[in-house]
């Protein structure tokens, strides 16, 4: 199975890192201008294929369902996740509360998202390019997001993140512990299809549509992080873990503090803060609470599994990263492999507010991140755990508590208001020849 | 009727029981130009269900099926086609005492939603006798407690929430004693 490199838009497969990334929200005048303003875009936008050198800055684009629509495309085969107005789709689907959105974002006026990234001076320049493009075909931009990538990797709250992607059939940058666990310690590759439209995916199925081939469908969810009251939580919580579980090491009590709340952060996360899976190392030396926070891993081990550690006793099984991604988890084992996502996220700040641009490229917004949001983090009934939510996104729906199984076990208070969306939107990334067709209008 | 009678040879004998589990599916053919309204109907009740009032359902969903699956592994090299769209209506449940069926329940319920199908009679016991003319035997379906009625999950649940917030609030309590007279003392509400 070979891939299409060159019909695929970068970012999607491979994460381009760098450090710094604008996103415009446009909406063109009309359909002619949006084609004309497509048909200067398309020999820009940064494929996949693989580049001798690195470029400076790399651009890309995605369209929404209007987008499409007024372009002209057969929309027959778009799914109805992606047709519904996402203002609509969002609170019986993902739990969102729409007073708390802010701005154009999700609001139906955006036909497509230009996604800008690199750096310096290069990235400058051709922001100027691009807004000055956009001008001169009329396109308004309605909502834009900054993001910027923090030291070692890190997201606000101060986890390293983002290194725990699908290893994906066909590429070869992929490591043990990140496909679908096997026998005997192996790992296999998860099947394109279900990143890519037009490859075979984990149910046998290749069957795609030409607008959708080498396409891939994206979530974009701005997610404001109330770092103050993640920090006030732990504190609170390390208080308590101290005067029931304890932690017996012999160490002074500021010492025991200051691990108690890395402890208890990992085992609601599932990763130190440094990125170490909890499932691998349960433990970690209390002297060291200080630099846990401060110094990441690299590149940290991946190869583990949850089937020995059924109860949790290692890693909870509501963890953050467990529920995402439940590995070989004895209720989930059969279906992780249909709900993996690969997650494109960049912090943003803006004045006092912090958090994270959520992107996830996925071929069924239904079957994969929506499950993986509202079935596995916003509930835990599929692991045997009531109402229990994933720490990260405790609502009122939820039983208001999580648990740190041990001797005894820790039950946490679930602090709601850590995370709080603030937009979304559903977008299709099409490869590069169904792009070239709706620039041309083609795509019929 | 094409579907349902394929459906129906496939499925003959299959049973709508395991254990204490019943299950229930209807498929019916949307009605000319119905489409697009039946969604609507159907969008409505995500926010209010006529199903949420039924005692003895478990879990019960109404889909829309545009077309057949293809291209899967060992698929058909010609695969059949539906030439019109259905809409297929599937519940577990654990059958109520008292008077009336469930079919007569869905009949009433549900005739804002199954209006939009092909033939569904404008009124009275005819409904009845539609539903249970397009009702089929379930191959497969998934019963989480086949041995309790909704109401009795109902009733486990609320008592796990209620264990739960005393777990929280009583979570700094380090006497033994202390916390067993409190246990005691909330949980005789419980049971």
């Amino acid at each position: 199975m070979v891939l299409e490199l060159a019909d695929i838009q970068g970012n999607i497969l491979r994460g381009y890192s760098f450090p710094r990334a604008i996103h415009l929200f446009v909406a063109f005048p009309d359909a002619d201008a949006g084609r004309r303003l497509l048909r200067a875009l398309v020999p820009q936008v940064q494929t996949a294929a693989r580049w001798d050198e690195r470029p400076e800055t790399a651009l890309n684009v995605a369209l929404t369902y209007a987008g499409l629509r007024l372009l002209g495309a057969d929309d027959e085969c778009l799914p109805g996740a992606l047709r519904e107005p996402i203002a609509q789709r969002a609170p019986t689907r993902l739990g969102d509360d729409l007073r708390t959105w802010r701005g154009e974002l999700g609001r139906g006026k955006a036909h497509a998202l230009v996604l800008l990234a690199g750096d310096g001076w290069a990235f400058a320049q051709r922001l100027r390019t691009l807004r000055t493009l956009l001008d001169e075909h009329g396109v308004e931009v309605g909502f834009e997001q900054r993001t910027e990538a923090l030291a070692d990797q890190r997201e606000h709250f101060g986890f390293a993140d983002g290194f725990g992607q699908p290893a994906v059939e066909g590429t070869d940058h992929r490591r043990a512990g990140q496909g679908e666990p096997e026998e005997y310690g192996s790992w296999r590759d998860i099947k394109a299809g279900e990143f890519v439209h037009g490859y075979e995916d984990e149910d046998a199925q290749t069957e795609t549509a030409p607008l959708l081939r080498n396409g891939s469908f994206m979530v974009y969810r701005k997610l404001e992080q109330d770092v103050e009251r993640f920090r006030s939580y732990l504190d609170r919580e390390a208080d308590h873990y101290c005067a029931t579980v304890g932690v017996n090491h012999g160490t002074d009590p500021d010492t025991a503090h200051a691990y108690a709340r890395e402890l208890v952060a990992a085992k609601l996360i599932g990763r130190w803060r440094d990125g170490v899976a909890v499932e691998l190392a349960p433990e970690r030396d209390p002297a060291e609470a200080h630099a846990l926070r401060h110094e990441s891993v690299g590149e940290p081990d991946n190869d583990f599994r949850y089937a020995d550690d059924r109860d949790g006793r290692r890693c909870p099984v509501g963890a953050h990263v467990r529920r995402a991604n439940p590995r070989d988890s004895a209720r989930a084992t059969a279906q992780t492999r249909r709900h993996r996502i690969i997650r494109r996220g960049m912090p943003y700040e803006e004045g006092d507010a912090r958090g994270l641009v959520f992107i996830c490229f996925n071929a069924s917004f239904e079957r994969q991140f929506e499950t993986v949001q509202r079935l596995w983090c916003d509930d835990g009934n599929a692991f045997g755990l009531g109402r229990d939510q994933d720490v990260l996104f405790a609502s009122g729906a939820g039983s208001g508590k999580l648990t740190i199984p041990g001797e005894p076990p820790h039950f946490a208070r679930a602090e709601r208001g850590l995370v709080t969306t603030r937009g979304c939107e559903y977008l299709l990334m099409p490869g590069l020849r169904a792009l070239r067709a709706l620039a041309e209008g083609g795509e019929r | 009727m094409k579907l349902l009678d394929t459906l129906r040879q496939l499925t003959r004998g299959a049973g709508n029981q395991r254990w204490g589990a019943h299950s229930l599916l209807i498929l019916a053919p949307i009605g000319d130009g119905a489409r697009e309204d039946l969604l609507g109907e159907l969008a409505r009740c995500e926010h209010d269900s006529p199903l949420a009032g039924l005692a003895e359902v478990h879990f019960a969903r109404w889909v829309v099926i545009d077309q057949l699956k293809t291209g899967f592994a060992d698929a058909p090299k010609r695969p059949s086609r539906l030439d019109r769209p259905y809409l297929l209506f599937s519940a577990d449940y654990t059958p109520a005492p008292g008077d009336g069926t469930l079919l007569e329940r869905l009949a009433e319920v549900g005739a804002a939603v199954w209006n939009h199908c092909d033939g569904f009679p404008p009124d009275g016991p005819a409904r009845v006798d539609y539903l249970a003319a397009h009702r089929c035997d379930t191959t497969l379906y998934y019963a989480g407690y086949p041995d309790a009625t909704p109401a009795r999950v109902k009733t486990a649940v609320a008592r796990r929430d209620a264990l739960t917030r005393f777990v929280l609030d009583h979570r700094d309590e380090r006497d033994a004693a202390t916390l067993q007279r409190a246990y005691l003392k909330e949980a005789a509400r419980w049971f």
